[in-house]
């Protein structure tokens, strides 16, 4: 509902109570740190130091994947804090073309790396099995 | 169509039947079986059946809904089932409001939780959110927006029940005008702010005025910080709320359902400052109570209210003061206010619930 129609204090008053807050200022900065009221970024506009801050990495390694397909930026970075750069763009390579199948089976957190490894790699031989079949 | 399924299972973290979205989790049961559907609540923790039973179970036809509120091995261990997964986006709490030491456990919690929200967005075969604040949280990531649908709750039970206690025996304590805010004592809700807005409005509208805050502690640090404001304020906090006569700050200890129902219908006003609330339930309450709002207008909070209450920014303090005097001293302003509440307050009944509830099971 609109304040329009409320009365607000005369000027003196509202001046007293700014100044009372203000007085509070070192107290209520214990609270949260302060200032920091950033929200939460649209992944359709985020930027790669964003993404950084929001999975805490050091080494992201940021490719065209993931603003073209933001679809996969929360997995990226759930699998990137955990695996090498090099399996993680595997990992992209065949995202291209096995949506499917990455659903069912790397999204799974229990997943270890070494599992990991061991779905890119039947993964990369069906692909390649894929071709081969398509080709004769 | 819902009808092509012999089961639908519910998924939760923890469950509480208590708690908001454990309470709607039983609702929801009730329906589906109502139907005449199998429907199960598992859960990690809580009194609901262990999530390992899930996977003994026959998922012939079965889909599963996951309440989506925090982080867990859920979404990775039901990722792989070839069955339709919905799921109930609550909103997770942004982990930057949790910075102390002892608030770490819930701020990795919340952080890990909200890094989960992008893998359940695409896992979701459909979304069902609280309010448009928390689908927008996670349509980026799924492949449908999500369907908007308020929480489920009993909202009239709770007002029924006041009227079949007596209020409390009349005390000097209860004498006094209070304003209300109820939810867990934490960073991200901001009691902090109810403090400072207790002492100017005790030195420039009525000094006898209180406060009650209903929700326990989340943290020591917090109940410390929480504290030592209160002292600087000069404001004496108390437990008993039909005794303690001279206490600025009442919290009462294990309030039940029918001296919640109480304390709504003794409050003067319900004043809410919280930065992050993914739909409200308190809010809807008071509505209930016909208790007018002030609230800051931050997340889900103004969808939620609508137009039944007063929506001030945070550190516009002479206005959100003008505002509550006008709440609590214009019979004028609290009389459009009642109106204005009855009206949304059918948006948001259980009945209203319900029939989206069924519409949306209908649709994917």
């Amino acid at each position: 509902m609109s304040l329009n129609n409320i009365n607000s204090f005369d000027p003196k008053t509202q001046q007293q109570i700014r100044d009372i807050v203000a007085s509070l200022k070192v107290q209520r900065a214990g609270f949260r740190h302060a200032d920091l009221e950033f929200s939460w970024p649209n992944a359709e506009h985020i930027s790669k130091g964003d993404l950084k801050s929001m999975a805490g990495l050091q080494d992201l390694f940021f490719t065209h994947h993931f603003t073209s397909h933001r679809r996969w930026l929360g997995p990226c970075i759930i699998l990137a804090k955990r695996i090498s750069v090099g399996l993680l763009n595997r990992l992209l390579k065949i995202s291209m073309v096995r949506q499917v199948e990455l659903n069912q089976h790397l999204w799974n957190l229990a997943l270890t790396v070494q599992q990991l490894e061991q779905r890119v790699l039947l993964l990369e031989q069906q692909q390649r099995e894929v071709k081969v079949g398509d080709r004769q | 169509m819902i009808a092509n399924y012999k089961a639908l299972h519910q998924l939760l973290p923890s469950f509480s039947p208590r708690d908001a979205i454990g309470n709607e989790a039983v609702i929801m049961q009730r329906t589906l079986r109502g139907l005449g559907l199998r429907s199960e609540i598992f859960a990690e923790q809580g009194e609901a059946r262990g999530l390992d039973e899930l996977f003994s179970t026959d998922l012939a036809q079965s889909a599963l809904l996951y309440h989506f509120s925090i982080a867990s091995t859920i979404p990775g261990r039901i990722a792989p089932l070839r069955l339709p997964k919905l799921v109930r986006y609550h909103s997770i709490t942004p982990p930057w409001f949790f910075n102390s030491q002892g608030e770490l456990m819930a701020q990795q919690a919340c952080s890990l939780g909200r890094r989960q929200i992008p893998m359940v967005g695409v896992i979701a075969d459909a979304v069902l959110a609280d309010s448009a604040h928390n689908a927008a949280e996670i349509n980026p990531y799924s492949e449908k927006p999500a369907t908007v649908m308020p929480l489920l709750r009993d909202y009239e039970s709770l007002t029924q029940l006041a009227h079949r206690f007596d209020p409390l025996p009349g005390s000097p304590a209860l004498n006094r005008p209070a304003l209300l805010f109820v939810g867990r004592i934490a960073p991200n809700k901001c009691q902090q702010d109810l403090l400072i807005l207790l002492s100017l409005a005790q030195k420039f509208i009525a000094k006898d005025l209180r406060l009650i805050l209903v929700g326990g502690f989340f943290s020591t640090d917090f109940h410390r910080q929480f504290c030592d404001l209160a002292a600087h304020l000069g404001l004496r906090i108390g437990a008993d709320l039909q005794t303690d006569h001279g206490a600025d700050v009442v919290i009462p200890r294990d309030v039940a359902d029918a001296d919640m129902a109480l304390i709504y219908r003794q409050a003067r006003a319900f004043v809410s400052m919280s930065e992050h609330e993914g739909f409200g339930v308190p809010l809807v309450e008071a509505m209930f109570f016909d208790l007018p709002i002030l609230a800051h207008r931050s997340s889900a909070v103004p969808e939620t209210l609508g137009e039944a209450g007063l929506l001030v920014d945070k550190n516009d303090w002479p206005t959100t003061l003008a505002a509550l005097k006008a709440i609590l001293q214009d019979e004028e302003l609290r009389s459009t206010l009642t109106i204005a509440m009855r009206q949304r307050r059918k948006a948001l009944s259980l009945n209203s619930g319900l029939q989206q509830f069924n519409q949306w099971l209908n649709s994917f």
